[in-house]
């Protein structure tokens, strides 16, 4: 299958384009590792160890949060810029190219422009504060029309480029219209009204969405807060000392689940990079890109790995399976009460592992499922990766993983 | 080579996640504790403390008027000795969220001194009601003398994880019987602590006047006085004048109109179910 993607042109320039984006992309997700881990107040480190109180860190931390906003939203304009002109392929490149990021860059203006200065919804839905590569899905479709129009107009070039800024401000007001209209976070009450018998399947589903949703780049719209009615009251319940964590109300819920056990990094890319270390030392690119993502990955930050999984569509599949495997043990364990359910809210950015040992205020069991579930999901994607692997080799060229 | 190097890894990443299980579970531990400390108990008693003179019956009464109409509140009776040992009498039902604990003193007469040793006792009590209830928010209504206690009590002994939410006191006199405004020891006392009252607490100052100048016991200059201990201190104080029928210094409590007074401004149960839960279900920002 990815053999055949790759004879794909198109699939072919998305691909290499990622993959010399990929120095930019692990700078990236190392500054915003910093930033969100130990410079930003609800950081996981920051928290444990008291950073906020640190005058050098309170003092850098608006400095890092800016520096990361903007070399995120460098990621963006870089892959765009390339993907735009590798995709053109002909001397009209370098315009189309530029007519891309001028089309991004102004539709973003507008749209910040209608929503009003106070409004950073667009910041988080372009995730310019880095939890992973912003935006990638936007930005490939983005670049890929223009390369085609430029493709099939490139003689009136200059014609094109009026074209392209008129469409970025209807573009620009379009988008601000749907985050007017759509809110992400009212997903979480819709999805979780259903009837108490389907929570399992409801928290299946959700997982799935949320996964699919951030590896393809979008802000995670179910992550963006915890706002699960039935958390709210499992966790009324433990603080007034009504129940204890094992014998709770509600066992199936997001943050119990999902939230908790199956978020070491989105689609569980914690295993992959593991897997990518453990791959022999002729597989030196990989094992280069997985050590720097190690940092990150571990503390949930999953920029630099998850466009991996982008570029090899086979990818997806065991980060899908994987989500859904770390969702069953948990649930089989609370509902069995062999485990107490995870109640405890944790920082967004504490390590995959931990989140339910953390949960559950200390629970061993917990902090075992966690150990196993990273286990269990490089078990599932090893088979995958070693095929997308042997496809990148055969095609060869800058994409070849050696 | 690579068996080393992968080596290297597999015990770095071991020791980070060894690192990080012990700092965040310490962390974390204290998180719990604080919320905890902070989430507001499903118990939002009520305290009554009676004036001087008067026993824990003192309030028979007005609780029997207040559970005519609506919901019911069990009650419970405490009585403080002069050595601080408690004796119960009623007892609490089980799931009920806003009890009556009426809190009264063997030694129950007037003066500064022997108020100052109940608002001692009245710590004793409170502090063993909380204990066994695990409750972190309360409102109390005091009668007369007890409306002082109640103030000492808030001032000089109320800890900061349980949270004081409404103080009625009904004909209480801040100094005491004076009928000038010349301050009395104990005002100036609590005029000096008034920093310390909670600051989120709402009071409501109840005054009675039968006649022109008070209830027939305490004039309404004395009740008037609060305004120096609790105005600009508090989250809001009201003083409200009751006239008419039944307004004399020891009908007050029974009173139809203060009943109705307490029932509006201290009982949570005049809120809806499904409000009281939707404000409490509300998604908190991290």
């Amino acid at each position: 299958m990815v053999k055949k993607m790759l004879s794909y042109k198109t699939w072919y320039c998305v691909a290499e384009t990622f993959i010399e984006a990929a120095p930019l992309i692990i700078s990236a997700s190392l500054l915003s590792f910093l930033h969100l881990v130990i410079f930003s107040r609800h950081g996981f480190l920051n928290q444990v160890l008291g950073l906020n109180h640190w005058p050098l860190v309170s003092s850098l931390a608006p400095l890092v949060a800016i520096m990361t906003t903007v070399i995120n939203a460098a990621v963006i304009i870089f892959i765009l810029y390339k993907l735009t002109k590798n995709a053109t392929g002909s001397k009209d490149g370098d315009m189309a190219a530029v007519g891309a990021v001028l089309f991004f860059c102004l539709a973003i203006i507008v749209t910040l422009e209608t929503l009003g200065s106070n409004d950073v919804r667009l910041a988080v839905i372009l995730n310019l504060q880095g939890y992973f590569v912003p935006g990638i899905l936007m930005t490939i479709v983005i670049g890929l029309l223009v390369a085609k129009i430029f493709q099939w107009f490139g003689k009136y070039s200059t014609l094109v480029l009026l074209l392209l800024v008129v469409s970025a401000v209807i573009a620009g007001i379009g988008m601000a219209w749907l985050i007017w209209q759509w809110s992400y976070i009212d997903l979480i009450p819709t999805i979780t009204s259903f009837e108490m018998r389907y929570r399992i399947s409801t928290v299946l589903v959700v997982a799935i969405f949320n996964t699919l949703a951030s590896v393809l780049g979008f802000a995670s719209p179910l992550g963006l807060t915890s706002a699960d009615p039935l958390d709210q009251r499992n966790l009324s319940q433990v603080l007034t000392n009504q129940h204890g964590l094992a014998s709770i109300s509600f066992p199936a819920t997001i943050h119990s689940v999902y939230q908790t056990y199956a978020v070491a990094g989105s689609g569980m890319v914690l295993a992959l990079v593991l897997l990518c270390l453990a791959m022999p030392v002729s597989q030196q690119k990989l094992r280069h890109q997985a050590k720097y993502s190690l940092l990150p990955v571990f503390f949930n930050v999953s920029t630099p790995i998850t466009f991996l999984v982008f570029i090899n569509p086979l990818l997806f599949i065991p980060a899908l399976l994987s989500t859904v495997v770390s969702c069953l043990l948990p649930l089989l364990l609370t509902l069995t009460k062999i485990m107490p359910i995870a109640v405890y809210p944790v920082s967004r950015t504490t390590p995959g592992i931990l989140r339910g040992f953390l949960a559950t205020d200390g629970s061993w069991w917990a902090l075992v499922v966690g150990i196993i579930n990273v286990g269990l999901s490089a078990l599932i994607y090893w088979p995958f990766l070693k095929q997308s692997l042997a496809a990148f080799s055969q095609r060869g060229g800058p994409l070849e993983y050696k | 080579m690579s068996i080393n190097k992968n080596r290297v890894w597999i015990i770095g990443t071991v020791l980070l996640l060894v690192c990080t299980a012990l700092l965040g579970i310490q962390w974390q531990k204290k998180q719990i504790k604080n919320l905890k400390v902070q989430y507001p108990s499903k118990m939002n008693p009520v305290f009554l403390v009676p004036g001087s003179s008067a026993g824990p019956d003192r309030f028979d009464k007005l609780i029997r008027k207040l559970n005519k109409h609506g919901r019911t509140h069990s009650n419970l009776k405490v009585t403080v000795s002069k050595h601080g040992r408690l004796a119960f009498r009623g007892h609490i039902k089980k799931g009920e969220r806003e009890p009556f604990f009426i809190v009264a003193f063997d030694n129950n007469r007037d003066g500064y001194q022997n108020i100052k040793k109940q608002a001692v006792w009245f710590n004793i009590a409170f502090q063993a009601l909380v204990k066994r209830y695990h409750f972190n928010r309360f409102s109390a209504v005091g009668h007369s003398n007890g409306g002082v206690i109640l103030t000492i009590f808030m001032e000089k002994y109320l800890q900061t994880k349980v949270t004081a939410e409404r103080l009625l006191t009904i004909a209480t006199p801040f100094n005491l019987e004076k009928t000038t405004s010349q301050r009395t020891a104990m005002l100036k006392d609590m005029v000096r602590l008034k920093r310390r009252l909670p600051k989120k607490m709402k009071v409501y100052s109840i005054a009675g006047t039968q006649n022109y100048s008070g209830d027939g016991i305490v004039p309404f200059l004395s009740v008037n006085s609060g305004k120096y201990i609790f105005q600009n201190q508090v989250a809001g104080y009201t003083e409200i004048v009751v006239t008419g029928a039944n307004t004399l210094h020891s009908e007050l409590p029974d009173n139809q109109q203060i009943v109705r007074l307490i029932k509006e401004y201290v009982l949570r149960s005049s809120v809806n179910d499904k409000t009281h839960d939707q404000n409490r279900h509300l998604p908190r920002i991290k």
